[in-house]
């Protein structure tokens, strides 16, 4: 019996170092993997054959633009001003991104040291925070206080159907009957993830970012494109006049610039006050989820 | 890992019955950090910089993830050693490891052309080597997150996890992507670009294919 397990274990032993040699099986294999279809660009897509992909946008990529940066710093606090990491806080450019130490104090102290591509410093991960952005330039960068905002619990997400409104934190997106959604299902695994949240940036977040915006929101799933845009109308909250225009600008997160420049805003379309002074309405959609402002054009 | 975890215990096991009779194993494949032993591979000048030989490494994924779909029972051992290639009778003519994470949109960007690349440069020799070593929430990734990235980019080149984070010595994997061109008759590092620098990368490697091909 015991010369039984034995020459089972040996077998064992042998088959087991066959299979971990490092000689490949068929290396040639490796050249013969050539020939795939190339992948998509950009986070959204699935393994699905029956995946229907939206159509990118066609805003012109930026033109290069390394800088040399040196150290950036600043403080993460959420809406009620306490320290936070946000979740993540990056220091990325077109080129490259490198996670900043965030301590628990809120303290971001990340020295760079390097030369990147209009860069930017990306805080909340997108998944429990909001996801921002502002730029960083050359040489050391002071940001300051920068403010995030808790997103609303996975579980009060607001499942994306064609032909039905979504609404969330004041938000409302109402998709076409033949609409096709594609979540970045790299960052949101699994469906419990991907349904819509919204939430308003505070004051002092809206004032951060710099852009006279009378309102701004953050939305996820970040960098969800649904086709045809949906339609968007936002509760009047800061009690624009009615019949007042607006513009809409989204924030570019997209290294590939579809939509808009990395880091930076884009205007997306216009809008208007509702004649009821109730909601905002940009009948013309919204291409991309992502965190969006609103300037108010008289 | 689990192919790391099932070759120890077989290891464990078949020393354990086996006793005195037992055959011998080669040391490498006890003493191997990775758990991948690989006789033939350099065992000396390992070092991180350029003109240094990379030391052999051990991951699970994909070797060919185009042809045999990315699924638990489909997972390989993939090892450097496999593209090791002294004599140039596996055909690999240069060797491109690449670094990726979830979180970094550089490395998503990237990935979102590294299978054109490998499709009209696979042909003159050319293997990437994709390594994935973190998700969106910067914890290491495991097999699922590898397998929805190859779902996503339709990778057509070995793809393998690195939750171990081995190529953090040769870059930090807080800093991503890295790019590092190996020669596959010495293992030794010729060019390491940290970030997407394609505009730089490319042309040298379809110079050097070019130069190799001529040179063979």
């Amino acid at each position: 019996m015991t010369r039984l397990i034995g020459l089972v274990g040996c077998a064992l032993l042998l088959l087991s170092s066959a299979a971990c040699s490092s000689t490949p099986t068929e290396p040639d294999d490796n050249r013969d993997a050539s020939g795939g279809a190339a992948g998509d660009a950009g986070a959204s897509g699935s393994g699905d054959s029956n995946f229907f992909k939206c159509p990118e946008g066609k805003s012109p990529k930026s033109a290069a633009n390394p800088i040399e940066v040196g150290t950036v710093s600043g403080q993460i606090v959420d809406e009620q001003g306490a320290p936070t990491s946000a979740g993540l806080v990056q220091i990325c450019g077109k080129d490259i991104c490198i996670n900043a130490r965030v301590g628990e104090d809120g303290a971001l102290a990340q020295s760079v040291d390097r030369t990147l591509d209009a860069p930017a410093c990306k805080f909340g991960d997108g998944l429990t925070w909001a996801k921002l952005a502002v730029p960083v330039v050359a040489g050391d960068n002071a940001l300051g206080t920068l403010a995030t905002v808790r997103l609303p619990d996975f579980a009060d997400g607001a499942t994306f159907t064609p032909g039905e409104a979504v609404s969330s934190g004041g938000v409302t997106l109402t998709l076409d009957p033949s609409a096709h959604v594609n979540v970045d299902g790299l960052t949101y695994i699994d469906e419990s993830q991907q349904g819509f949240r919204a939430v308003a940036l505070p004051d002092q977040a809206l004032a951060e970012l710099k852009q006279d915006f009378v309102a701004a929101y953050a939305l996820s799933p970040v960098e969800t494109r649904i086709c045809p845009s949906p339609s968007l109308s936002i509760e009047n909250a800061a009690q624009l006049a009615p019949g007042s225009g607006l513009e809409l600008y989204i924030l570019g997160f997209d290294v590939a610039e579809p939509w808009a420049p990395y880091g930076a805003w884009q205007k997306v379309g216009e809008g208007q006050v509702s004649g009821d002074g109730k909601t905002l309405e940009f009948p013309d959609g919204l291409p991309l989820l992502t965190a969006i402002g609103i300037k108010e054009t008289g | 890992m689990r192919l790391r975890s099932g070759w120890l215990l077989l290891t464990a096991l078949g020393s354990s019955a086996c006793g005195t009779n037992a055959p011998e194993v080669p040391k490498e494949l006890l003493t191997s950090s990775s758990g991948c032993g690989a006789p033939e591979y350099p065992s000396e000048n390992f070092g991180r910089e350029v003109g240094d030989v990379v030391e052999n490494k051990c991951f699970t994924g994909y070797r060919a993830p185009d042809q045999v779909p990315p699924a638990e029972h489909s997972r390989e051992t993939i090892a450097f050693s496999d593209y090791y290639d002294p004599a140039g009778t596996k055909g690999v003519t240069l060797l491109l490891i690449n670094t990726a994470a979830v979180w970094c949109g550089a490395c998503v960007s990237e990935h979102g052309t590294l299978p054109q690349h490998q499709s009209e440069l696979g042909p003159q020799g050319l293997v990437i080597l994709g390594t994935l070593f973190e998700n969106a929430g910067r914890d290491p990734a495991t097999l699922a997150d590898l397998d929805r990235w190859i779902a996503n980019f339709h990778s057509n080149f070995p793809m393998v996890a690195d939750p171990h984070l081995y190529l953090e010595d040769y870059a930090s994997a807080d800093s991503a992507p890295l790019n590092m061109l190996v020669d596959p008759r010495s293992m030794k590092i010729l060019r390491k670009y940290v970030g997407d620098q394609g505009t730089v990368m490319w042309p040298y490697i379809e110079s050097e294919l070019a130069r190799r091909s001529a040179a063979h």
